[in-house]
């Protein structure tokens, strides 16, 4: 797979700025929408339609990044070897470590999904970004005491040089920006930049690798 | 409770047959829910047995076991009118009838202004600004639009506006201020008036509304008294907000906020996007629409 084609919904999201304002608005509302004040009875399936309409967005998006994350993360960590040393956090355990919920709405707003691996003491979390230009991905790292060593993960030029102040290392700005026509992010640039990632990671680690 | 293996296998053809629905999540997600008692029916480990309701394990066990088969039922009877969820090309046509969107002069197609968040007094004073400006032909095409989305028929074509005019901070008494009248002549060289209390972050004053409806009446006194009353349209008094919260609630049920009706901004900016006509638009009135969505919000 060369690309990773996006979800007809969230691609007319990001094209088309009114869809983006009408979808930002029923989801923002809540349970506050209101039915617009001038729409007329024969109307209001449309209205029921455009509110299912707007979720779709939110929830297509949702399993996107999911499969954006499986896309890029676990072929890397096949690639490097490291797919036995590495041992995931079930989805409890993880939201209960981030305290962070993987819910639908809480992964539309960040456009942010991580996973959080233990790599012998320390722990590791992998994740990826999504906005409505490109596609990033997210790297930290925490040592058996709970202190950040992501700062001092030399990762190479697909990466920034620094983490952000939430302590998460990105790939560079524009490493995977979607097609032209909006429908695809390119993965060699996110498979080669997670390689690179993991196998640093593992270096510094000295992670056992499986051949 | 949970569907047998056969039960759920039995039910591929309707997965396949509408593959938009998707019935197999629902299942997974009920088989997850992590209700004590939900997971206690499904794991046979109730221990319900207080004193006054001995038979609650065996009650609560039935109950499950008829929900469990009565859904099995309809699912592979097909008896639920089971709808399968609309294609990405049916939403945006959804998306479209409801906001307008389609229009190409609409102001959610503008680039929203993320810095900029004017105050109460900016935005009437910008309306008033949009709403005046140009010649004759764009400043009554453009009252007439308001008129409109207000639900007047002062707004239709035919409906006989001559001449607009439309002023911020109009003065209502020796003390109050109306944010927005806008003041027109019929066809009958009567005058109408329309006013628009605009609220983002203040509540409502007391006496407030009821002077603005004496001047309202005044502005129409010919047309009220010379117009029959089953002919005669309601006072335009709106109260508009970016939400009817308890105070706007409380301030329209008493006494004197009689004929006062609320809109909310974003029904009332998209309700005026479907009544402008274009050749009345501009970039920077739509720029200026643009902002007070954003402010409402």
């Amino acid at each position: 797979m060369t690309n990773f084609t996006l979800p007809e919904s969230y691609r007319a999201y990001c094209k088309d700025r009114a869809v983006q304002s009408a979808v930002d608005h029923v989801l923002n509302c809540g349970e506050k929408l209101e039915v617009p004040a001038d729409l007329e009875w024969d109307r209001l399936p449309d209205f029921h339609a455009a509110v299912l309409a707007a979720h779709q967005v939110r929830c297509d998006f949702a399993t996107a990044l999911h499969g954006l994350w499986k896309a890029v993360w676990p072929p890397a960590l096949d690639d490097c070897g490291f797919a036995d040393s590495l041992k995931p956090l079930s989805l409890h355990e993880q939201q209960e470590f981030l305290d962070y919920p993987c819910d639908t709405y809480s992964l539309w707003d960040p456009g942010f999904l991580e996973r959080v691996y233990d790599a012998g003491d320390h722990r590791i979390g992998l994740g990826v970004y999504v906005d409505t230009e490109q596609a990033r991905l997210a790297i930290w790292l925490l040592d058996g005491q709970e202190n950040d060593r992501t700062a001092a993960l030399p990762l190479g030029d697909d990466w920034n040089s620094e983490p952000d102040d939430e302590g998460y290392l990105y790939s560079r700005d524009r490493l995977a920006q979607f097609s032209n026509d909006g429908c695809c992010i390119p993965l060699e640039p996110l498979n080669r930049a997670a390689r690179r990632a993991l196998q640093e990671i593992g270096r510094i680690l000295g992670l056992p690798r499986q051949c | 409770m949970t569907l047998t293996c056969s039960a759920v296998d039995s039910l591929q053809p309707i997965a396949d047959t509408r593959p938009a629905f998707r019935l197999d999540a629902l299942h997974m997600l009920g088989a997850c829910l992590r209700h004590p008692v939900t997971r206690a029916i499904r794991d046979d480990a109730l221990r319900l047995d207080p004193p006054d309701w001995p038979t609650g394990h065996a009650a609560l066990s039935r109950l499950a076991t008829l929900l469990s088969s009565t859904l099995i039922r309809v699912l592979t009877e097909r008896i639920l009118p089971f709808e399968p969820a609309p294609s990405w090309n049916r939403a945006l046509p959804a998306l479209d009838r409801v906001f307008g969107i389609g229009l190409a002069h609409h102001f959610l197609h503008v680039t929203p202004l993320e810095w900029l968040r004017p105050t109460e007094p900016q935005v009437t004073k910008g309306f008033a600004h949009f709403l005046d400006a140009g010649g004759h032909t764009t400043r009554t095409g453009r009252v007439r639009a308001l008129l409109r989305a207000l639900g007047s028929d002062s707004g239709d074509p035919d409906g006989g506006l001559l001449e607009a005019r439309v002023a911020p901070e109009a003065s209502a008494n020796k003390r109050r201020r109306i944010d927005l009248l806008i003041e027109w002549t019929d066809a009958s060289c009567r005058k109408r008036g329309a006013v628009i209390e605009a609220k983002f972050d203040h509540r409502v004053v007391p006496g407030q509304l009821s002077a603005y409806r004496t001047r309202l009446k005044r502005i129409e006194r010919d047309y009220r008294s010379e117009v029959p009353p089953n002919e005669r349209e309601r006072l335009l008094l709106f109260l508009v907000s970016p939400l009817r919260d308890a105070g706007i609630t409380r301030a329209l049920r008493r006494q004197w906020s009689r004929d006062w009706r609320w809109m909310s901004w974003r029904s009332l900016l998209l309700a005026y996007d479907r009544s402008l006509d274009p050749d009345h638009d501009d970039d920077a009135f739509r720029q200026f629409r643009r902002i007070v969505w954003d402010r409402a919000g």
